[in-house]
């Protein structure tokens, strides 16, 4: 048992052990190496009697997490990605990224629901497991999606307002400490964690702010967010969501059940409309997520609507009336920095992860 | 230097535009040829008497190549041709090709077995690229011996139906013309005939994948592994799907 744990728990570390290092050099290897000894030997004084420990909770013990904190901000270990030699699709050296330090957490919460399952998966094939934790929010576990978090909402188009807010309250009560931003996707949305993470960067991840494609609206004066191609939240944006919009503190004590909340009560309406009005009366910001040359990074129709929307919808068009910001038309509406697509169905998918990660250039040499 | 040249008909001539706004301008040289000229392409190479229908395609491919021979054969080293729905990587392109001979009689495409030509044919809807002297021989011996009626076998398919491109193989074939090999170090095929949905084909019903299984010159995988990270053409790539391939492919970079 105690070999089985010291396995699991070691895997877990190769996992962020290997993508940050390559063993470039013996002595960052051998550093590693005495590490992991130290942690082991650790692990054995801890681990009886065993019974189901929560692997996290041994680490943090150990203030193991702490000091590969601190390890990392040195920027001693590096992302080394596939720098292959002539690949012209990535835009930052290996040089530039070694200037990188700060490496936030993201939480991904996908919304979906029984009829879909098997579009979770291929989520969790593809980009899905480029964010730190990946959790599914349903309403039923099944053989498709057997790790799938059950909310008491029933689960149709009218009530996802109601499932945002008990996909907020389930991460507010088990993981609001595990990430510094928490990012909503739909089971049809596409995203690009590196892209992501590159955006996160410009924004302080301590204030309360959400980021996402900006709709605007008469009721709410700073924008909300779409919530097909996905929003992100700090950490302090889902405590205040939680704890205030939702009443959460009150709803606990439930001898002093008020029922106040900011938010829209219950269940029904458009889920993104109605959290981007309640943060805004808890004072949370919407930021600007744009890019250098004001092209958006989260496209909330399909590419081919955002590329050539302006010649199929000449006339009125929701997009177009409603974008917070002018949209462009053509290759200009989305940034080469695009964080995450919508409408990305089933095997497309697959589709995009070859063409984005899988397909390279050769550059022309001669 | 790659020519590229696309076979394109009155009812899609808007996707012309689109390939030329698309990958179409990274070639040296691109022909786009059809039944008719038009508002929407007015420099389409309009072929001679030839039926502008998908039962005529190979009679529109020999008088292309006929075009092409008497026309442009010095513009270029390699010859490419796409159809309509075709999208094409012309920088790996060049890449495959830097690994063969450009003077050689050789052809190269996604390649198709079949009983009657021994070395294998290139589907047409990937597209192929052929050398010089590959349209050399197809037009100074091939051809005339198509419509020459003193002949009694013919080396080539004659008059202008069947499938262009078994056609075009077996003839090429008997021209000596090699088909070459143009998958990847990883063995992983460059020339994508179907869709990629197709070509990867999760979902356990895929009547095109299990198609391509058993007529596939080379074994096939399915998944991710179907399509190299070099891949040279894409096809059903139809209208503002050339966009959206463009924009993931050339525009989307990743940080």
């Amino acid at each position: 048992m105690t070999n089985l744990l010291t396995t699991n728990v070691l895997k877990k570390f190769q996992r962020n052990f290997v993508f940050y290092t390559s063993a470039r050099t013996s002595v960052r290897g051998l550093f590693v190496g005495f590490v992991l000894g130290i942690f082991a030997a650790q692990l054995m004084v801890i681990s009886l009697p065993l019974q189901v420990m929560d692997t996290t909770a041994i680490i943090k013990q150990s203030g193991l997490i702490e000091f590969i904190q601190k390890v990392e901000d040195l920027g001693i270990f590096q992302e080394i990605k596939a720098a292959h030699t002539g690949d012209e699709r990535t835009s930052t050296g290996p040089d530039e990224r070694k200037r990188t330090t700060r490496r936030d957490r993201i939480l991904c919460w996908v919304a979906t629901s029984p009829k879909t399952h098997s579009r979770a998966q291929l989520v969790r094939e593809t980009w899905g497991k480029r964010c730190d934790k990946l959790l599914f929010m349903s309403s039923k576990r099944d053989e498709k999606l057997p790790d799938a978090i059950v909310l008491p909402v029933n689960d149709t188009y009218e009530n996802l307002w109601g499932k945002t807010q008990e996909a907020f309250r389930y991460i507010y009560q088990h993981h609001l400490n595990e990430a510094d931003w928490f990012y909503k996707a739909d089971d049809d949305t596409y995203a690009v964690m590196e892209n992501m993470r590159h955006l996160l960067l410009k924004f302080n991840a301590s204030a309360p702010i959400h980021l996402g494609f900006k709709y605007k609206n008469p009721e709410v004066t700073q924008g909300f967010h779409s919530g097909g191609p996905g929003y992100i939240l700090t950490r302090e944006a889902v405590r205040r969501f939680v704890e205030i919009g939702l009443g959460h503190n009150n709803v606990t004590n439930s001898a002093n059940s008020s029922g106040s909340s900011l938010c829209v009560p219950g269940h029904a309406g458009l889920e993104d409309f109605n959290i981007g009005k309640c943060l805004a009366k808890l004072n949370v910001t919407t930021g600007d997520s744009r890019d250098e040359k004001e092209m958006e990074r989260f496209l909330p129709w399909s590419l081919e609507d955002m590329i050539c929307g302006h010649l199929k919808f000449p006339g009125s068009w929701f997009l177009r009336d409603w974008s917070f910001y002018p949209l462009k038309k053509d290759m200009e509406c989305c940034s080469p920095y695009a964080v995450s697509f919508h409408y990305v169905k089933d095997y497309q998918l697959k589709i995009y992860e070859y063409l984005i990660y899988g397909l390279r250039l050769h550059s022309r040499s001669f | 230097r790659i020519l590229c040249w696309v076979t394109t008909s009155p009812k899609t001539h808007s996707r012309a535009q689109l390939i030329k706004d698309t990958w179409g301008s990274r070639c040296d040289k691109l022909i786009f040829m059809s039944s008719i000229q038009d508002d929407t392409l007015p420099d389409a190479i309009i072929l001679p008497t030839v039926n502008d229908t998908y039962e005529n395609l190979w009679g529109k491919t020999q008088e292309a190549l006929k075009y092409l021979y008497i026309h442009h054969l010095e513009d270029a080293e390699w010859f490419y041709k796409a159809d309509d729905d075709t999208y094409a990587v012309i920088e790996n392109m060049y890449y495959l090709l830097s690994g063969f001979d450009a003077s050689t009689a050789l052809y190269l495409g996604f390649k198709y077995k079949n009983p009657g030509v021994r070395q294998g044919f290139m589907s047409g809807g990937s597209g192929y690229v052929l050398t010089k002297e590959a349209i050399r021989r197809f037009v100074e011996i091939g051809l005339p011996k198509l419509n020459s009626p003193q002949i009694s076998h013919n080396v080539c398919v004659s008059g202008p139906k069947g499938l262009e491109d078994l056609n075009l193989g077996s003839c090429l074939a008997k021209l000596n013309v090699t088909a070459g090999d143009s998958r990847d170090k990883s063995d992983m095929e460059r020339f994508l005939p179907m869709s990629l949905e197709n070509m990867m084909c999760g979902n356990l019903n895929c009547p095109e994948n299990d198609f391509l299984q058993q007529w596939a010159f080379y074994p096939l995988k399915t998944g991710i592994e179907c399509c190299s990270p070099y891949a040279v053409s894409f096809h059903y790539v139809r209208d503002h799907e050339l966009k959206i391939y463009e924009y993931l492919i050339y525009g989307l970079r990743m940080y």
